[in-house]
């Protein structure tokens, strides 16, 4: 692990100085978690692909100003999130739900209760869970991802959706309870 | 306790599971080598277009600015607003006129303030617009920018009493002098 932090680190030593077969293989170590972040946002393989290199192309002209201060992944990460959601609302899919805000919305503990009914999801694949979450409403998939997949907290992500940390927590938690209303659906089916 | 949901995704690697479409590889080899791949250049065209509109766009922006606002006017709402909004500006335009008409090199710096004060009321205002269309016509935003049309009218009117003290307080001193 330290030996492949410190490969990282020399390599983009030399990016910086534009080396492009360092900057290929960075483009390996990273292109398949970056085409998969974009993915489940665009939904469209092309796309997410283009979106991709473009990200790796951008990271590499403004590499000076990554400090280190986070992991380079989380960085590049989040320059391909930013472009895939650019790129969403730019076609118009991204609807941005104005939430009729939370005056009249549920706790958090009521929406947990809900849930805690039906616990075992260890059967349900990566794979099934992904294909459910694409036919999330966008807003709704496009926090799930970065909530539980990618990682980011409440306020990282209301300030990568550009909403009100009220309205991200509120999205999050229906969209929460509406993945495990569908998940224990189709664990029933099984 | 961490919740079942949040177990699912314990092992993150797992879902990224897809794979590009073959030749990923070679399409970002040649974007790294001619910097401008045939992608890319096929579209700085629109890119150059898309800045230039933008630019006019701007001016555009800058030049409709003097009487119009980004956001939603009151009047925007209702033919019913539309008349208190009147009403609101007409009244304050008049007092305006009043206060003009009557300035002298003495009260100026009292004029000033004042004017300062409306400057101040106008610019919320204009926040307010922007807010009112984002929160879709709120009834709480409305209510705002009537209040705060009657604070300017509210600003005006106290600004009127003061010139009057001034003028009463400016003869007194004279018969003063006089006496």
């Amino acid at each position: 692990m330290q030996e492949k932090q410190q490969h990282i680190i020399s390599l983009i030593q030399a990016c910086k100085k534009g080396d492009q077969p360092a900057q290929f293989e960075i483009y390996k170590l990273y292109y398949k978690a970056m085409y998969n972040a974009s993915l489940r946002i665009v939904k469209d393989s092309f796309e997410a692909e283009d979106i991709m290199q473009e990200a790796f192309l951008s990271a590499f002209t403004k590499l000076d100003t990554f400090k280190g201060e986070v992991a380079f992944g989380a960085w590049l990460k989040r320059i391909v999130i930013n472009k895939s959601l650019t790129h969403l609302k730019m076609n118009n899919r991204f609807i941005e739900v104005k939430l009729e805000v939370v005056e009249r919305s549920l706790s958090n503990d009521e929406i947990e209760s809900v849930a805690e009914e039906v616990a075992d999801y260890s059967s349900i694949k990566a794979k099934e869970v992904l294909q459910i979450m694409e036919n999330l409403k966008d807003n709704y998939r496009i926090a799930l991802t970065l909530n539980l997949i990618e990682g980011y907290d409440n306020e990282e992500i209301a300030q990568i959706m550009h909403i009100s940390n009220e309205n991200c927590r509120t999205t999050i938690s229906r969209a929460k309870s509406k993945l495990r209303k569908l998940l224990s659906e189709k664990t029933v089916l099984n | 306790m961490k919740e079942p949901l949040e177990n699912i995704f314990k092992n993150k690697e797992e879902f990224d599971l897809v794979e590009p479409n073959i030749g990923h590889f070679n399409r970002f080899e040649a974007k790294l080598k001619g910097g401008k791949s045939t992608v890319v250049t096929k579209r700085t065209p629109w890119h150059w277009i898309a800045v230039a509109a933008s630019v006019l766009l701007l001016f555009g922006f800058w030049l409709g600015k003097q009487n119009t606002t980004p956001g939603f006017e009151l009047a925007d709402v209702s033919p019913k607003m539309e008349e208190t909004q009147n009403f609101y500006l007409a009244s304050i335009h008049k007092e305006i006129e009043e206060i003009k008409s009557q300035q002298t090199p003495e009260n100026q710096k009292i004029i000033e303030d004042a004017f300062d004060q409306l400057k101040i009321l106008e610019l919320s205002y204009q926040k307010l617009t922007i807010e009112l269309k984002e929160s879709s016509e709120d009834k709480r935003v409305i209510y705002a920018m009537i209040t705060n049309f009657q604070k300017r009218l509210e600003v005006l009117q106290n600004l009127m009493l003061q010139l009057e003290e001034f003028e009463n307080y400016k003869e007194i001193a004279k018969k003063e002098k006089m006496a």
